[in-house]
């Protein structure tokens, strides 16, 4: 929402660091890496106090006005658990339970809760006047094509949209009006596709899961906003479900944080989708029907252009490798900043020497 | 404008509050009474406060730390980051969105 980047602590180490690169010589670059180090830290600390000011903020509105919703990521961690123990499947309850973890996740949003209610009325309806194959073929195919990417989805508005009316069939003509809303109900089909048709069905339900992230993420359509900052909260949503207080589960670390969430199934799948994200791994993204849904919907936040500037990037990838020593994340993220490499091989001296 | 707008233009500037929840508060502004809004702006102007006096101490403290240890990037890092952090205390008990971002953009403005 904010037209100025949050995070201006980073934007003053990124510039603090190119400063020093473009000034010191090879005998300096110890000391560079004890500057650089020491200013992380103090971007760190900044970073821990902006989780505790939100937090805190939350807290006292909820107390001033009365509301006891619980926050966006709670609300994320209990729909996948409702998925999560959806018993028996069929065509008739996946759609229930789609249409009632959208409820549980956008009842804050009177608007977009109708908007969605209407659209998924319309299918139903659609499905007893036509055929399910057809329709199944021609949403399929539009998000086949379009992969939830807004951009080609405007191109193809512009451009195809008067040809597709003349030239389509009657199905297809019926369907024009809902376009407009297909890239905010793709994960829905999505997840009812794979739900219905998946033999095995906790991968199915994982799907379905990733597929409702995905949905969220496009709910919220704000491009500041990136996965790397959804999973670590949805991580401390975890442990503070769990029965961690909300201080604690501010300031743990990343290994603890990640024993929590492991044991629990919600968690672990968050610990998985941070590992697509994490390992930035385009091969297997595109070879894996999970990783299709998050390459594309971050493809289409720009996330990789960005990813080396996003705040909680070390963290995620942290939680990726299992939440290893502190030195590793140094190492990591002196790679992710590109500087060079002068960073990384002091750090990489210093692995060695010990 | 009106309370209600001066609020809903602050949560979506601010960032004392979640982008994720941003959307859910500002949804819940009609519901409250003029007496809970003003509560409201007050919670939040001195959240947001909090947290600009914490990223200024912060980013004097990179500078600080740069120049002290390589004193030619005095002029060359946020040469005016004193009188920027001098203008936040003048009007720190008066501060407005519109204020807090204005002091935002200006050190974002020399950072890139």
């Amino acid at each position: 929402m904010s037209d100025i980047p949050k995070n201006i602590i980073g934007s003053a180490e990124f510039k603090a660091i190119k400063e020093i690169e473009n000034i010191t010589e090879t005998e300096d670059i110890e000391t560079m890496g004890q500057i650089v180090s020491r200013i992380h830290d103090i971007n760190k600390a900044m970073k821990g106090f902006d989780l505790v000011i939100e937090s805190q903020t939350f807290r006292e509105l909820a107390n001033i006005t009365g509301v006891s919703i619980p926050r966006l990521n709670d609300r994320i961690v209990s729909a996948i658990k409702v998925l999560l123990k959806a018993a028996s499947i069929t065509h008739e309850n996946s759609y229930n339970t789609i249409v009632n973890i959208l409820q549980t996740l956008f009842e804050w949003d009177g608007k977009n809760l109708i908007q969605i209610d209407m659209i998924l009325a319309d299918l139903k309806v659609y499905t007893t006047i036509f055929e399910e194959e057809e329709i199944i073929e021609f949403t399929q195919d539009m998000i086949d094509k379009y992969k939830f990417n807004s951009r080609l989805y405007n191109q193809f508005i512009n451009e195809e949209i008067a040809d597709e009316i003349e030239q389509k069939s009657k199905i297809k003509n019926k369907f024009l009006h809902t376009i407009p809303f297909i890239s905010k109900i793709g994960p829905a089909i999505s997840m009812y596709e794979s739900i219905k048709n998946e033999k095995d069905q906790s991968k199915a339900f994982l799907d379905a899961t990733l597929g409702l992230l995905v949905f969220c993420m496009q709910q919220i359509n704000l491009p500041e906003i990136y996965i790397s900052d959804l999973i670590p909260n949805l991580i401390r949503s975890i442990a503070r479900q769990a029965g961690i207080n909300e201080d604690q589960a501010l300031s743990m670390r990343t290994h603890q944080l990640l024993d929590i969430s492991s044991k629990d199934q919600a968690g672990e799948i968050i610990i998985e989708i941070s590992k697509y994200i994490a390992h930035q791994d385009k091969q297997s993204m595109t070879h894996s029907r999970i990783g299709k849904f998050f390459w594309t919907i971050l493809a289409d936040l720009n996330f990789w252009e960005n990813a080396s500037y996003l705040p909680q990037l070390g963290m995620l990838k942290n939680i990726a490798r299992g939440g290893q020593p502190q030195l590793a994340q140094e190492k990591q993220r002196a790679k992710l900043t590109n500087h060079s490499g002068k960073i990384a091989n002091i750090l990489q001296d210093n692995t060695n020497a010990t | 404008m009106d309370l209600k707008e001066k609020i809903e233009k602050f949560i979506r500037y601010c960032s004392s509050i979640s982008e994720f929840d941003k959307y859910f508060w500002i949804s819940k502004l009609d519901e409250f009474d003029n007496e809970t809004l003003y509560k409201i702006y007050t919670t939040l102007l001195r959240f947001e406060s909090k947290l600009l006096d914490f990223e200024l101490n912060s980013i004097g403290k990179i500078k600080a730390l740069i120049t002290d240890t390589y004193p030619e990037l005095e002029s060359k890092y946020l040469p005016d980051f004193q009188s920027i952090y001098e203008d936040f205390k003048t009007v720190q008990n008066e501060l407005t969105i519109d204020r807090i971002q204005s002091l935002r953009a200006r050190i974002q403005n020399r950072l890139v």
